[in-house]
C-alpha cells in the first residue's frame, strides 16, 4: 500500500513537473530568457565586493550563475520548473517533518508555489530570489531536527539573520515556518524568533535597505511586478497553509479533494501567465527578437497583432531598415508620432523603452542618444548590469571609434559564459582594424559638426542630422514622418523642399504617403498643376486624389473616403477629423 | 591686493600642454601602470595584475630585499610585509623585478622599474563619488570613504536610502569640517563641524542652491557658487554631454552665525562666477569668471579667468572688487581652483571652454605658483582623456584627481607627488587590492577628496538625516 503511494506521489510530481515546463515553454519563455538579458554573471573583484554589500550572499551569487543558462527559453523553462520543484519538496518535508498528517494541505501547498511560479515568469524577479525561498525552506527543514528544547528557540533565533545574509528576504519564510514548528511550546521560541526578525530588519539597515525591500529582497520594489503586496503575502500564505492541517483534520473524502485543488493550482498558474500578462511576454518577445537580429520575425509580430507602443515601433524601424518607413508608415499603426515611432526614455518610463530605442537611434545615426539609452537603462534596471546593454555599448563605442572604452565593455562580456565569443570575435575585428560593416554604416549616419540638444529631444536631433547628413535617408524619413504623424504639414514641407526635392528624390522613389502630404493643401486647379510640376507627384496619386475630390464634391459634409483612399495620408488627416467630430 | 595679474602667456602655456597629449600608454605590461613612480610611504600596497603568469617579485631598497608571489597575473602583497618595507625604504628608492615563472617566460618578460618611496605621507581618507558615467542619471550614487594606508572603505552616502535624490560635493578643509550637499525633496547641506552634525538651507529669498565650495582653514566659513546648473547632449559622438551654469554668483556662509552673504563684485547677470576656494590664510577668494553668453548655443565662448577678490574672515565679508589673475584665452577656459594648503599653489582644470570639463578629453590640470606666478601645464602629470576635480594633501606634496585616460568614459582616482619645487612625479592610480576592479565596473570615481580626519557619519547616518533631520535655515545678511 505504502508503496503504491510513493509511486503515485512521483508519478504526480512528473506530471506537474511536465505540465509546468509545457506551461511556460508555450506560455512564457522569452519573459525568463529575458531575465539573462538584463543581468550578468561575473567573478571579478567588483561583482564580487557587490554580492558581497548585499544580503542573500550564496542565493544572489548561484542564482546569478544559473541565470546564465536562461538563454534559451525552453532551458529556462526547465530550470525554472526545477526550482519550483525543489521549493514543493522542501515544503512537503517540513510538513512532515512539522507532524502534519493531512495531504489535503499538501494540495494547498501548491497555491504559494503556483504563486512562486506566477512571480518567476516576470523578468525583474531575479533567480535568486526563487533560490532564496528554496534556501529557506530546506534551512527550515535542516533545523527542524534539532530535538533540544532549550536550545532550538536561540539556534532559530540566530538562524534568521544568518539566512538573510545566505538566501536574502525569504529568512522572513524560514521564521514562520519555524514558528510554526515550535508552535506547542510558544514563549521562549516566538521571543527568539521576533528577535530573530528584528536582527533581519536591522541587518536590512545595515545594508542600506528600507523595510520593505529587507523582507522582499533580491526583488527590488520599483520594478515591475504589479503585485508587490504578494511579495510579503506569500510567506504568510505558506504560514497559513501549514495551519490548514488543524482545520482539516475532521474532513475526509480526500482524494476528491486533492483533485480539485490540483486543477485549482494549476487554473492560478494558466491564469495568471497566459491571460494576464500575455501582453508583457509579447512585448519581451518582440525586443528579443530585435535583439537576435531576427527581423522578419520581428515584422511579422509586429504586423499580426493589436497595436501598442512597441509594436507600432518595431513596425516602422522594420520600415525604416527596409527603406520602407514611409510606405509602410499607416498600414494600420498609427499615431502620435512619440507612441509609433519614438520610444519614451524618461526616467519613470520602463527600461525595455530604453533598450528597445538604442536599436532605432543606431539606424538613425544618432549615437548620442543611444549612448544615454544603453546607460540610462543599465542603470535603471534591477541589476545594474546587463549583457544585452553592454554588448549595446560596446557596439556604439566602435561605431564611434572609441576602441578604448569598446575593449573595457568587450572584456567584461569576455568573462561570461554566453557572450564570451561574440566579445572575442569584435575585439579581434578591432585589432584587426576590421569594423563590421554594419557599424561603418552607422557610423556614417553620425553627425560630424558639434550642435546641442535636450536629452529625449528626438526632433531636434534628426533635423541637425538631416542638416550634416544629406543623404542620411533613415533619419530623414524618421523627422518626416513623424512630422505626418503629427499634422505638421508646413514643417514637413519645409524639410521635404529641403531634403528630398531635386537631392534624395532623384536616387530614391518618393513614397506615395509624401506625395499625398504635398497635395493636401491644394486647393484649385492652378495649385493641383503647381504642386505635380514641381514636386512630380506620380499619375496615380493625382487621379486617386481627384477621385477622392470629386466624392468629396458629392458629400453634403465634405468628409467622405473613397475605397481607393483607405491607407492613404489623406486618410489619416480625414479619419481625425471625422473621429472630433463624433466627439463633439 | 597682493596678487597681481600674472604676464606670464597662459595661451601659450596652453599651446605647450595641448603638445604633451599622449594616448595612454597600454602596453605597459602591468595594470595599472606602476612602473617608476613616486609613491607616499603609507600608501597601501601597490597591487598589480600582469599577463597571466604566476611569478616571483623581488624588491630591492637600500637597507634590504623583499620578495613576493605573483599568482597567476595578480600580485598582491601582504600589508604587514609592505608596511614593514615601506617604512624601511622611507625616503630611498626601491627597484623591483618581476620574472615570470614557468616553461614559455624568457629573460625579455622580465620587468624591471623603480619606485621612490616618499617620506612624505599622503592624508589618510579620500573620498569619491561612485557613479554610472549616464548621462543624467543618478539611480545608484554612493560617496565611499576610502583608507589610503589599506583597503578599507565606509559608505559616506548611498542615495537609495534618500529618494535617489542626488548627492555630490563631499568637501573637506582638512581640520575636521566637510559638508556634503543632498538634493530632493528633504535634502540640504550636511555639515559636519569637528563631528557636530547638521543639515542646513543654504537657500534663501535672496540667494539660489550652492553647489561646488570651500571651507576655510578654521571651518567658520564656506564660500560657494549658487548656479542654476542643467545640461545638453552634443551631436557629435565624441564630445557627449555639456554642463553649464545658465547664471552662477559667489555666496559666503557664515557656520557659526548660519548666515549667507553676497557681494556685488560677484552678483548681477554680466557675469558668471563659478568654483570659488580660500586662500590658505583665509583672505583671499579665487575663483572663476567669465563674461555672460546665451547658452548652450554660445557655450564655446565662455571662457572663464581666474580671478581673485579680497575677504575679511573677521567680518565675513568679501570684499567688492575682482581682479583677473589669469585671463582666459580662446581655447583657454578655468575651473576647479584648489589652493594647496600650504599657500604656495593653486590648480586649477584647464579646458577649451566651459565650467564642465570631465566630458572635455582635453582638460588638463595645471599649476599657478602664487609665490613666482608661474604656471606649469603638468606635461608630466596629464595625459590624453579628461583630467579633472583634484583635491590637496594636508602637507600640500599629493594631489589625487579623476582622470579618464584609460578608456576616456570612466574616472580613476590618480594620485600624482608635488615637490616644494614644484616638480611633478608620474601620477599612478589608487591602489586596489584587486586591481580588476577597475576593469569590471560601471562606476566612475569622481569628485575625490583628501583629508586626514575619518568622516563622522556613515550611510545610515546621512539617510536618517535625510528622513527624519529637520533642515537649519540660513538667513539672508544683506
Amino acid at each position: 500500500m505504502m508503496r503504491r503511494y510513493r509511486i503515485a506521489d512521483v508519478a504526480l510530481a512528473g506530471f506537474t513537473l511536465v505540465g509546468l515546463w509545457i506551461i511556460f515553454s508555450v506560455q512564457a519563455p522569452y519573459r525568463l530568457e529575458f531575465k539573462e538579458q538584463i543581468s550578468i554573471f561575473l567573478f571579478g573583484a567588483d561583482r564580487i565586493s557587490w554580492y558581497l554589500s548585499n544580503p542573500g550572499i550564496i542565493s544572489s551569487v548561484t542564482g546569478d550563475w544559473l541565470t546564465q543558462f536562461y538563454i534559451n527559453g525552453r532551458i529556462a523553462a526547465a530550470l525554472s520548473c526545477l526550482l519550483l520543484l525543489l521549493i514543493t519538496a522542501g515544503l512537503v518535508r517540513f510538513h512532515r517533518l512539522a507532524g502534519s498528517k493531512h495531504k489535503l494541505v499538501l494540495m494547498f501547498l501548491m497555491i504559494p508555489v503556483a504563486l512562486e511560479g506566477y512571480f518567476i515568469t516576470f523578468p525583474d524577479y531575479p533567480v535568486s530570489a526563487a533560490l532564496g525561498l528554496a534556501v529557506a525552506v530546506w534551512s527550515a527543514c535542516a533545523l527542524a531536527h534539532i530535538k533540544d528544547s532549550r536550545l532550538s528557540p536561540w539556534i532559530y533565533g540566530l538562524s534568521v539573520p544568518v539566512m538573510f545574509v545566505i538566501a536574502g528576504g525569504h529568512a522572513f519564510t524560514m521564521a514562520l515556518l519555524l514558528g510554526y514548528l515550535k508552535r506547542k511550546d510558544a514563549a521562549a521560541t516566538v521571543i527568539c524568533l521576533v528577535a530573530g526578525l528584528i536582527a533581519m530588519a536591522l541587518c536590512g539597515r545595515f545594508y542600506n535597505l528600507t523595510l520593505l525591500h529587507t523582507f522582499i529582497w533580491p526583488v527590488y520594489p520599483k520594478h515591475i511586478i504589479p503585485d508587490k503586496g504578494l511579495l510579503i503575502l506569500q510567506p504568510l500564505l505558506i504560514l497559513a497553509v501549514m495551519s490548514l492541517n488543524h482545520l482539516f483534520f475532521r474532513i475526509g473524502k480526500e482524494r476528491i479533494m486533492v483533485g480539485v485543488l490540483l486543477g485549482m493550482a494549476f487554473l492560478i498558474q494558466v491564469l495568471f501567465i497566459t491571460t494576464r500578462d500575455k501582453e508583457l511576454e509579447n512585448v519581451v518577445k518582440i525586443g528579443t527578437l530585435a535583439y537576435r537580429n531576427e527581423w522578419k520575425e520581428v515584422k511579422e509580430m509586429a504586423g499580426s497583432n493589436e497595436p501598442n507602443m512597441y509594436r507600432n515601433f518595431y513596425w516602422n524601424l522594420c520600415g525604416a531598415r527596409e527603406g520602407r518607413l514611409a510606405d509602410d508608415l499607416l498600414k494600420g499603426r498609427w499615431g502620435s508620432s512619440s507612441s509609433s515611432l519614438f520610444l519614451s526614455t524618461g526616467r519613470n518610463d520602463p527600461y525595455f523603452s530604453m533598450m528597445y530605442f538604442t536599436d532605432a537611434l543606431l539606424e538613425i545615426g544618432d549615437v548620442s542618444q543611444a549612448t544615454d539609452c544603453a546607460l540610462l537603462a543599465q542603470t535603471v534596471m534591477p541589476g545594474h548590469y546587463s549583457t544585452r546593454m553592454l554588448r549595446r555599448l560596446a557596439e556604439i563605442a566602435v561605431v564611434t571609434g572609441d576602441y578604448a572604452v569598446a575593449s573595457k565593455y568587450l572584456d567584461i562580456l569576455s568573462r561570461t559564459r554566453n557572450h564570451r565569443e561574440w566579445a572575442r570575435d569584435l575585439q579581434e575585428s578591432i585589432n584587426r582594424d576590421e569594423i563590421p560593416e554594419q557599424y561603418l554604416i552607422w557610423r556614417s549616419r553620425t553627425a560630424s559638426k558639434d550642435h546641442f540638444f535636450g536629452q529625449g529631444d528626438i526632433r531636434s536631433s534628426l533635423k541637425i542630422i538631416a542638416q550634416e547628413s544629406p543623404y542620411n535617408r533613415t533619419a530623414i524619413d524618421y523627422l518626416l514622418c513623424s512630422l505626418l504623424l503629427d499634422k505638421n504639414l508646413n514643417s514637413f514641407i519645409d524639410y521635404y523642399d529641403r531634403y528630398y526635392l531635386n537631392a534624395l528624390d532623384r536616387i530614391v522613389r518618393v513614397p506615395d504617403l509624401y506625395q499625398e502630404a504635398l497635395m493636401v493643401n491644394v486647393n484649385s486647379d492652378e495649385s493641383l498643376r503647381a504642386t505635380v510640376e514641381k514636386y512630380h507627384i506620380s499619375q496615380e496619386v493625382v487621379e486617386k486624389f481627384m477621385n477622392l475630390m470629386a466624392a468629396r464634391a458629392r458629400s453634403e459634409n465634405g468628409e467622405v473616403l473613397t475605397e481607393e483612399s483607405v491607407g492613404t495620408y489623406w486618410n489619416y488627416i480625414m479619419a481625425v477629423k471625422l473621429i472630433s467630430g463624433n466627439q463633439r | 591686493m597682493r596678487y597681481r595679474i600674472i604676464i606670464i602667456s597662459a595661451i601659450a602655456a596652453f599651446v605647450f600642454a595641448g603638445c604633451s597629449k599622449r594616448v595612454a600608454d597600454t602596453g605597459a605590461g602591468m595594470f595599472p601602470d606602476y612602473r617608476d613612480v613616486t609613491v607616499p610611504c603609507n600608501i597601501a600596497p601597490l597591487n598589480f595584475r600582469t599577463a597571466g603568469y604566476n611569478s616571483s617579485v623581488v624588491v630591492r631598497g637600500s637597507n634590504d630585499s623583499y620578495e613576493f608571489k605573483g599568482h597567476k597575473g595578480l600580485v598582491k602583497f601582504p600589508l604587514k610585509k609592505w608596511r614593514r618595507m615601506m617604512e624601511a625604504e622611507k625616503g630611498n628608492t626601491v627597484t623591483v623585478t618581476v620574472t615570470p615563472q614557468g616553461n614559455g617566460y624568457g629573460e625579455s618578460d622580465k620587468m624591471e622599474f623603480t619606485w621612490t618611496i616618499s617620506p612624505e605621507p599622503i592624508d589618510k581618507y579620500l573620498s569619491y563619488r561612485l557613479i554610472e558615467p549616464a548621462y543624467e542619471v543618478w539611480s545608484g550614487i554612493q560617496i565611499e570613504q576610502r583608507d589610503m594606508e589599506s583597503f578599507g572603505t565606509v559608505l559616506l552616502g548611498d542615495n537609495r536610502n534618500a529618494e535617489l535624490c542626488c548627492m555630490n560635493c563631499h568637501t573637506s578643509n582638512r581640520n575636521g569640517t566637510t559638508f556634503m550637499h543632498l538634493r530632493g525633496s528633504k535634502g540640504g547641506t550636511i555639515l559636519n563641524r569637528n563631528g557636530k552634525l547638521q543639515k542646513l538651507n543654504t537657500r534663501t529669498e535672496n540667494t539660489g542652491n550652492t553647489v561646488y565650495g570651500d571651507i576655510s582653514a578654521d571651518g567658520r566659513y564656506g564660500v560657494f557658487t549658487t548656479a542654476d546648473i542643467t545640461f545638453a547632449i552634443h551631436s557629435r559622438v565624441d564630445m557627449r554631454m555639456e554642463v553649464y551654469d545658465k547664471r552662477s554668483d559667489l555666496v559666503v556662509v557664515d557656520f557659526d552665525n548660519l548666515t549667507v552673504t553676497e557681494s556685488p563684485a560677484t552678483t548681477g547677470d554680466e557675469y558668471q562666477e563659478t568654483f570659488p576656494c580660500f586662500s590658505a590664510d583665509g583672505k583671499i577668494i579665487f575663483f572663476c569668471r567669465a563674461s555672460h553668453h546665451e547658452q548652450p548655443d554660445s557655450i564655446s565662448d565662455m571662457h572663464y579667468d581666474i580671478a581673485v577678490m579680497q575677504f575679511d574672515p573677521e567680518t565675513g565679508k568679501m570684499g567688492d572688487r575682482v581682479i583677473t589673475i589669469v585671463p582666459a584665452g580662446e581655447n583657454l577656459s578655468f575651473s576647479h581652483l584648489k589652493t594647496s594648503p600650504d599657500g604656495r599653489w593653486l590648480m586649477a582644470t584647464a579646458a577649451k571652454y566651459g565650467t564642465f570639463p570631465v566630458w572635455h578629453k582635453e582638460s588638463d590640470l595645471w599649476l599657478i605658483d602664487l609665490e613666482t606666478q608661474k604656471i606649469d601645464p603638468l606635461a608630466g602629470v596629464n595625459a590624453y582623456g579628461a583630467d579633472t576635480y583634484h583635491s590637496w594633501s594636508s602637507n600640500s606634496r599629493w594631489v589625487v584627481f579623476a582622470s579618464k585616460r584609460d578608456d576616456l568614459v570612466y574616472g580613476r582616482p590618480y594620485i600624482a607627488y608635488i615637490g616644494p619645487d614644484g616638480t611633478t612625479g608620474k601620477p599612478f592610480l589608487l591602489p586596489q587590492e584587486d586591481p580588476d576592479k577597475y576593469t569590471t565596473t560601471l562606476k566612475s570615481f569622481n569628485l575625490p577628496e583628501l583629508y586626514p580626519i575619518s568622516e563622522v557619519y556613515s550611510s545610515r547616518t546621512v539617510a536618517s538625516f535625510y528622513k527624519d533631520v529637520e533642515t537649519e535655515q540660513v538667513q539672508y545678511k544683506p
